[in-house]
């Protein structure tokens, strides 16, 4: 018979169960949503390194030769290696590309030729064509190149490498496990797969007038857990080791465990957040929905029924939603929030098979909700369980407490108007309702605030990296063994703006760490900016150092830091003279009338120019030619992503808003019904008592949405400064017109719901009103 | 004598889901100004109904309810709020103060709406609560929460006080306060208000200068005291 009771009250309060149902439901979706991509993203490169065998170590040198191969393969926890040679290659008649993006003809396309030997370590996945064999002419592309340019299996291109032309079939398409993520060069962010690729060729079919040699390795190790002494002891053992890295220094592999960390910092911050809202407005609305069954539940204990079956009624009311909205939300979550972005990441990221996934802690979150839930819905019964029936069965009077020091008792407050009396101190007399009402709303506008203040930071961060930092049109990267007599060329064609940017390590306390340094004679084509981002030239009497290093490092202007390049045995000792700011490279600088003070050779590695060099597919002793637009174009890819994003924030965000402040509207409204049929009753009209129920729920909007702004601001900082790592270097910044925004829209939200849930004024029927109320 | 309240063929029917329930059936009914009126019948008989309608709360399903010559059932809402404002003070059983309002302020929210009103001061003068003006109604005993009601509904100066069931959450010697203070009302102001009780109290009929017994939706009886009861005699 109880059991019919509850499906007749779920009926009856269809609304506020609705209202706990979406809330909770709201919370795990978005939890289990975010978490889904971000946790597949993570468990999906797993497998693949795995089932491909990444590499362990990273190896540069001059030359490997068979002989220091052999030597590297005999040391302890070695299982294997491999050597490679890696060249940036020109694809010769790039117009008869299209970039799909664009709809544009490809005015230059670039392929990373990767010729190698065996394939035991970093295989290749083959997606279609036939698999790799040193024997076997013909090269192995980029997938995604492919599939954006229609390259097909069996197409033939002719590649250039410094002038050498040959012409090669596609025998397979590939995705190869430490190109995951891939990108030009250090200046880009995202992958755009239109015009960088990537491919692999045996070593036999390098062009025959080049003398090939291996300036790459790639280590397997025994056990990843020794990975750096083994790394350690191949320097120890090994001459000629220029640098050798380990999976968390290698670009592919850190450059995509940062973007699912990325994620996992305003996932926790964002459904952290929904989860708590969600969590307090059930809270109160359970609470109340019990408060409202207080006559029943004396009713069911004067018939003597006893309290444990009358508790596990009530109880089973939270229960039964929450695990309902627990479990839809970690279903929907998963297949649309999940899937949605998982997908939409792999677009960039090269991982051949991908799936979402659901870990403990999502289960964990879900279990929490119901568990509160339920737990309240228990609290709120039992106190009045606990009550006599004879109590029980009477309506709960509110209460009034009058202080002595209350502001409501003042002389200044008699002169306000009734409706601004009456809503002050229903205020104060709600503290709980008012106290969630300001939460759940500044909540929600905080959310708001911090998807488009996210927005806004990264376009700011475009403008600091594109309009201030790269003040040029073209940058050339140069060959690493270009001639003079081409440097000259290039210089009195393009300008002398040059940089080099080499490696060099420097001890921080007992540490030796490896940054670059960017030595730069580009006549502030490429600027450093100060910690207002504003550009200034440096000074030629020591280094500079970025403020992010600075502060990881804990440098500070006047500090002797002693260094070296790598490569190099030669220690100095140099004050830094100066901090600029970076937002994406942490890194030394010097001008170059300083290095030449050291004596070491400057060899530019870069050319920047704002003449037009629209026309031009290729230069002697240009390895490849970037435009920043092309850059600017990646990050734009980024930046529709997050829109994406973003907008699913806002979604979220906004329902989540409307069902909190409906939810409270009707509490507030349900608790006073009575009191405005009296009113009604008085001979009040509709405008008037409206105006009392509006006022103070736009105050309350209006007082929570001031105090979400800067919680915003807070927030997005948070996210920034926490997310993007130590390489990164920018904080929130935030337009006005978005704080603007974002008000207007909470508070339209706010006005709606109110005007929408003020018709119920209207149908207030006075006689069962007041009637009800005895 | 002037009538203040009449009603002609009033019926008033409740639909609950297919089935119909008829609270007031064919009522014809005429009361005089100025004088104390008791409305007598057993729970269910439509007594309530009958307040509601002559308070302009509800409107009948069939007739013309006319009050001081107008005749307001085919008002509308806003034209009832009106009405009510100018002319209808309510009492209830359970007072129907507002909690998160002081006694003065009470009082005071009818200002707003009339056009008239007599003075906070003057109204809670009246009933005796001028020293207890900024206490809040759960500082109060029922006995002054009722006459915080009162209060409120005399200090819009009504041509009708209409009460329900005034003294049925009260004692015996509080309701007693109470009545004389209902009373009050149609002896003061050159006797131009008119009070109607609705109760189940037999007692309270005595004083009544015209008791209405209601059954069943009809007006059983009407019957006028000429010499009606002291209230200082009545006890229950």
């Amino acid at each position: 018979m109880l059991n019919k009771k509850i499906l007749r009250d779920i009926w009856k309060n269809k609304s506020q169960f609705i209202t706990i149902f979406l809330m909770a439901f709201l919370a795990v979706f978005a939890f289990a949503g975010v978490h889904a991509y971000m946790d597949g993203m993570k468990e999906s490169s797993e497998i693949y390194y795995n089932n491909q065998n990444l590499q362990d170590i990273w190896l540069t040198s001059k030359n490997f030769k068979t002989d220091k191969l052999d030597e590297i393969k005999k040391i302890d926890n070695v299982k294997n290696a491999e050597r490679l040679l890696t060249i940036n290659a020109n694809v010769s008649e790039p117009e008869r590309f299209v970039n799909p993006d664009t709809n544009k003809k490809l005015s230059d396309l670039v392929i990373e030729c990767n010729f190698i030997e065996t394939n035991e370590i970093n295989k290749m996945y083959l997606i279609e064509g036939e698999e790799y064999s040193k024997e076997k002419s013909g090269l192995w592309l980029d997938f995604y190149l492919a599939k954006k340019l229609k390259i097909k299996v069996g197409d033939e291109l002719e590649l250039s490498i410094e002038g050498n032309s040959f012409k090669e079939k596609v025998k397979g398409l590939v995705e190869v496990p430490d190109h995951v993520y891939f990108i030009k060069d250090d200046t880009a962010i995202f992958p755009t797969h239109t015009d960088y690729g990537f491919c692999y060729l045996s070593i036999n079919e390098f062009p025959n007038n080049v003398q090939p040699t291996f300036p790459y390795a790639i280590v397997d190790v025994n056990d990843t857990s020794k990975a750096l002494e083994t790394k350690n002891k191949i320097k120890e053992t090994t001459n000629d080791i220029i640098t050798a890295t380990l999976r968390e220094d290698n670009l592919s592999y850190d450059g995509y465990k940062r973007e699912a960390e990325e994620g996992e910092t305003y996932s926790g911050v964002f459904s952290g957040l929904f989860v708590f809202i969600a969590i307090l407005s059930v809270v109160t609305t359970m609470n109340r929905f019990v408060k409202k069954e207080r006559t029943q539940i004396g009713t069911l204990k004067a018939l003597g029924i006893k309290r444990s079956k009358i508790t596990k009624m009530y109880v089973n009311y939270g229960f039964f939603i929450s695990v309902i909205a627990s479990i839809l939300g970690i279903i929907l979550g998963n297949l649309l929030i999940g899937k949605f972005f998982l997908e939409m990441e792999m677009e960039y990221y090269e991982i051949p098979y991908y799936n979402i996934t659901t870990i403990p802690l999502v289960y964990g979150v879900a279990i929490g909700i119901i568990i509160v839930i339920t737990l309240v819905t228990y609290l709120s019964c039992r106190k009045i369980l606990k009550e006599p029936a004879a109590t029980a069965l009477r309506i709960e009077r509110p209460k009034v407490k009058v202080k002595e020091n209350s502001f409501t008792t003042k002389k200044a407050f008699n002169k306000l108007s009734l409706s601004t009396k009456w809503s002050l101190r229903d205020i104060v007399r709600s503290k709980g309702r008012t106290l969630m009402a300001i939460v759940g709303i500044a909540g929600c506008t905080m959310l708001v605030v911090t998807a488009f203040g996210m927005l806004d930071s990264m376009k700011s961060y475009v403008s600091w990296e594109f309009e201030t930092i790269n003040n040029f049109e073209y940058k050339l990267s140069l060959s690493t063994d270009y001639t003079e007599k081409q440097y000259d060329d290039i210089i009195s064609k393009y300008g002398n703006a040059t940089s080099q940017t080499t490696g060099v390590e420097f001890k921080s306390n007992s540490e030796i760490i490896v940054k670059p340094l960017t030595i730069n004679d580009t006549n502030r084509l490429l600027q450093v900016t100060d910690h207002n981002r504003n550009p200034f030239t440096m000074k030629d009497d020591g280094l500079y150092i970025t403020e992010k290093m600075s502060k990881v490092n804990n440098l500070k202007i006047g500090d002797i830091v002693e260094w070296h390049i790598i490569g190099s045995d030669k220690w100095y000792k140099t004050k830094i003279v100066g901090l600029n700011r970076d937002p994406q490279a942490q890194q030394f600088n010097c001008t170059k009338n300083f290095f030449d003070t050291l004596e070491e050779e400057y060899k530019a590695d870069s050319v920047y120019t704002n003449e037009n060099l629209s026309g031009i597919k290729e230069i002697a002793g240009v390895n490849t030619i970037q435009t920043i637009k092309n850059l600017e174009d990646g990050m734009n890819s980024m930046l529709n992503m997050m829109y994406s994003l973003i907008a699913l924030l806002i979604v979220v965000s906004v329902i989540l808003a409307i069902v909190i402040i409906y939810n409270l509207g009707i509490l507030s409204f349900s608790e006073k019904e009575y009191q405005f049929a009296t009113l009604k009753v008085l001979g009040y009209k509709y405008k008037q008592i409206k105006k009392i129920f509006i006022k103070q729920n736009i105050w309350i909007g209006i007082f929570a949405i001031a105090i979400a702004l800067p919680l915003g601001n807070c927030m997005t900082d948070y996210i920034f400064k926490n997310a993007i790592g130590d390489t990164y270097d920018f904080e929130a910044m935030i337009k006005p017109i978005t704080f603007i925004i974002s008000s207007i829209g909470t508070f339209v939200v706010v006005y709606i719901v109110n005007q929408f849930l003020a018709r119920k004024i209207k149908k207030i029927d006075l006689v069962s009103s007041l009637k009800g109320n005895e | 004598m002037e009538k203040i309240v009449e009603l002609k063929n009033v019926s008033k029917v409740y639909k609950i889901g297919e089935n119909e329930f008829k609270a007031l059936d064919n009522i014809d009914l005429s009361l005089n100004k100025g004088e104390m009126i008791v409305i007598l019948g057993p729970s269910g008989a439509g007594k309530s109904t009958l307040l509601n309608l002559i308070g302009g709360m509800d409107t009948p399903t069939n007739g013309n309810v006319i009050i001081d010559g107008e005749n307001i059932s085919k008002y509308n809402e806003n034209k009832l709020s009106d009405y009510r404002a100018e002319n209808v003070g309510f009492i209830f059983q359970f007072y129907n103060i507002l909690p998160s309002l002081t006694v003065k302020e009470n009082v005071d929210i009818v200002k707003d709406i009339v056009k008239n009103p007599i003075s906070t001061e003057e109204a809670l003068k009246g009933v005796g609560l001028f020293e207890h003006a900024k206490k809040f109604p759960n500082q109060l005993s029922g006995g002054e929460q009722q006459r915080v009601s009162i209060a409120r509904a005399i200090a819009k100066n009504p041509k009708l006080l209409l009460c329900d069931e005034p003294t049925g959450a009260l004692d015996s010697k509080t309701g007693v306060e109470v009545l004389k203070l209902l009373r009050k009302q149609c002896d003061g102001n050159n006797g131009s208000n008119t009070v109607i009780i609705v109760t189940h109290n037999n007692l309270i009929a005595d004083i009544a200068d015209t008791v209405i017994n209601v059954k069943n939706g009809k007006i059983e009886s009407v019957i006028t005291h000429q010499n009606p009861k002291k209230i200082e005699e009545v006890e229950w």
